[in-house]
């Protein structure tokens, strides 16, 4: 599957004399099977792009195209887009609503006019992929602590089972090891699923180690794109719209600056730790 | 006198059963003895559900206990009479900076606190004045909060609780939603408070990196107080800290994992420049310079 956005522009209160211009006309492509990662500062526009993706924002100039069907076309029925492409909002609080977890949960696929069997199944799936376990089917969604509620939310668009995954901040208020696991679960969907994902993301590290591909937004513009060791490499412009490199790479330019001649581009720990190992082992074995 | 004290500090969330009609109890703390001093810089960590923002909401007196005490500069929080003298001297910064911003311009926003509480309005504008220097916001009195960005709107939230002059400020994951500039504003003004104007911070987090800011580390697990010590401390414990569900900074797990590798580091390593400067002095003794 192929989401395409063409052209789109986007304008907050447009003919009044408020009007801002959110985004400016751009190209974007998601498919099947990759992890996408949209990084940018707070009002650069990541968020009023997300919902163009499912249909919730329609573009001021362009078009969206799933699998080269316009989905602004008058006869499209959007209410099945966003099944197909599942967006998880940046607080998870404003999706929740039922008196319980499973019944949450199971909401999206009963929308979708499955059985309830399958709605069941599914919920249930969705809760293990995000690790919430039969103990919370009767707990209510109110109760829960912040990193719960996130992943209930993340579970209640999972059990629709959508091609591609729009998901704003998932990891923001979990804990690492909840964190870990999330990020290894995309990877799963990915994998496994062919699932695409596109993952708005503060965290550099995070955007490191598991996206495919970065786009980097700056005032409603896309300013780069590449692979993250593409777009790791270019630290100060980064830095100058408000963002960041991530940890090791950073440990690693700051050796460099020390006299080390390592390479800095590493992205992970283990990248790191080797590149630090082939440095200082041949001296380490005199 | 400690600015605050638990004892036994123990709390139920009553929970309703799926049949709707009797209740349980969830225990999110479990007699909980903690003293903190005037002026230290904190940092409270543990799982999703620990009991971390439960343990926060008793501090100024959002929840008071099921058992046990919980007192703030030697008030107890379970007496109603002292709940405004509790929340100025204990004040919270939130998650959700879009939350906490009540006021159509930030010098109002800022003011709300203390006009609540009944301050002269000549000694508000004054308190405003100061609270939006302390943050670095002074130049954005006259703005309306939504023009802010992110890190803007959680410094002026601080600047509200600041306008309160507290003894305490309590951050509970108050850099969760910011990108990454937002969260080094946060966190600067965090550290400058603490070091400049003696506020005691309670910075609860899942970022390792900011829990290594604090000179001492509270690890929470299930309603308990489980680890305390300072972020050298806690932070060669990885294994422990796994299990608990946490992590190290990346620094900290690099270099173990270096260290595993037969490169000789010295334990606790878990700061950049630290690492760095280790390394770089390996390489320049292993003769790496000449080679």
């Amino acid at each position: 599957m192929i989401l395409r956005l063409e052209n789109v522009s986007y304008t907050y209160e447009a003919g009044t004399p408020m009007e801002t211009e959110a985004l400016k006309p751009m190209d974007l492509t998601v498919r099947s099977g990759e992890i996408l990662a949209l990084i940018g500062s707070t009002g650069s526009g990541k968020s009023t792009l997300i919902q163009m993706m499912n249909g919730l924002n329609r573009p001021a100039t362009g078009k969206v195209f799933l699998d080269d069907q316009d989905v602004f076309a008058e006869k499209y029925d959007r209410r099945k887009l966003r099944s197909r492409v599942g967006l998880v909002f940046q607080y998870p609080e404003y999706q929740l609503f039922e008196t319980d977890i499973l019944k949450d949960i199971s909401f999206g696929p009963k929308n979708q006019g499955l059985d309830e069997e399958t709605c069941l199944a599914r919920a249930r799936a969705a809760m293990a992929a995000v690790g919430l376990g039969p103990e919370y089917e009767t707990r209510s969604p109110f109760d829960l602590s912040g990193g719960e509620k996130r992943r209930a939310a993340i579970a209640g668009v999972l059990a629709m089972e959508p091609e591609i995954l729009v998901v704003d901040e998932p990891v923001a208020g979990l804990d690492p090891e909840g964190r870990t696991e999330l990020l290894d679960e995309f990877r799963r969907l990915k994998e496994e699923k062919g699932m695409g994902i596109v993952i708005v993301s503060h965290s550099m590290d995070d955007v490191a180690s598991l996206a495919d591909r970065i786009i980097v937004l700056s005032r409603g513009k896309i300013v780069m794109e590449g692979t993250p060791r593409e777009v790791f490499t270019r630290g100060a412009e980064l830095e100058s719209l408000g963002l960041a490199l991530p940890a090791v790479t950073r440990i690693l330019l700051r050796l460099k600056e020390k006299g080390v001649p390592v390479n800095t581009d590493a992205l992970t720990v283990e990248e790191a730790k080797a590149e630090i190992l082939r440095v200082l082992s041949p001296a380490h074995d005199q | 006198m400690s600015v605050i004290r638990t004892e036994n500090l123990t709390y139920d969330f009553t929970v309703p059963d799926p049949d709707g009609e009797t209740e349980r109890k969830n225990r999110a703390l479990q007699g909980l003895d903690l003293s903190v001093e005037p002026g230290e810089f904190i940092a409270i960590l543990g799982r999703n559900g620990s009991g971390k923002s439960t343990l926060a909401r008793h501090i100024n007196a959002l929840l008071t206990p099921t058992e046990g005490t919980v007192w703030i500069e030697g008030m107890d929080t379970a007496q109603e009479d002292k709940l405004w003298d509790i929340r100025t001297a204990a004040g919270m910064v939130f998650q959700n900076p879009d939350n906490q911003i009540v006021m159509t311009v930030v010098e109002e926003d800022v003011g709300f606190g203390p006009e609540n509480i009944g301050v002269p309005t000549e000694e508000i504008w004054q308190r405003v004045g100061d609270a939006l220097e302390k943050v670095g916001m002074t130049a954005y009195a006259k703005t309306a909060p939504h023009r802010l960005s992110g890190g803007q709107k959680q410094r002026v939230a601080i600047a509200g609780v600041l306008a309160m002059k507290p003894r305490c400020i309590v951050f509970d994951e108050s850099t969760a939603m910011l990108d990454p500039r937002g969260r080094e504003e946060v966190l600067s003004t965090v550290k400058e408070l603490n070091r400049q104007e003696h506020i005691t911070v309670l910075l609860i987090t899942h970022h390792m990196e900011e829990a290594a800011l604090a000179d001492r580390l509270l690890v929470m697990d299930r309603g308990q107080l489980v680890m305390d010590g300072t972020p050298r401390e806690i932070f060669a414990q990885r294994e422990a800290l796994r299990q608990r569900g946490l992590s190290v900074p990346p620094a900290a797990a690099l270099a173990e994992e270096l260290r595993k590798a037969g490169i000789p580091l010295a334990d606790g390593i878990f700061e950049e420049e630290e690492l760095a400067e280790e390394l770089a002095g390996l390489y320049r003794r292993n003769g790496g310079l000449s080679a």
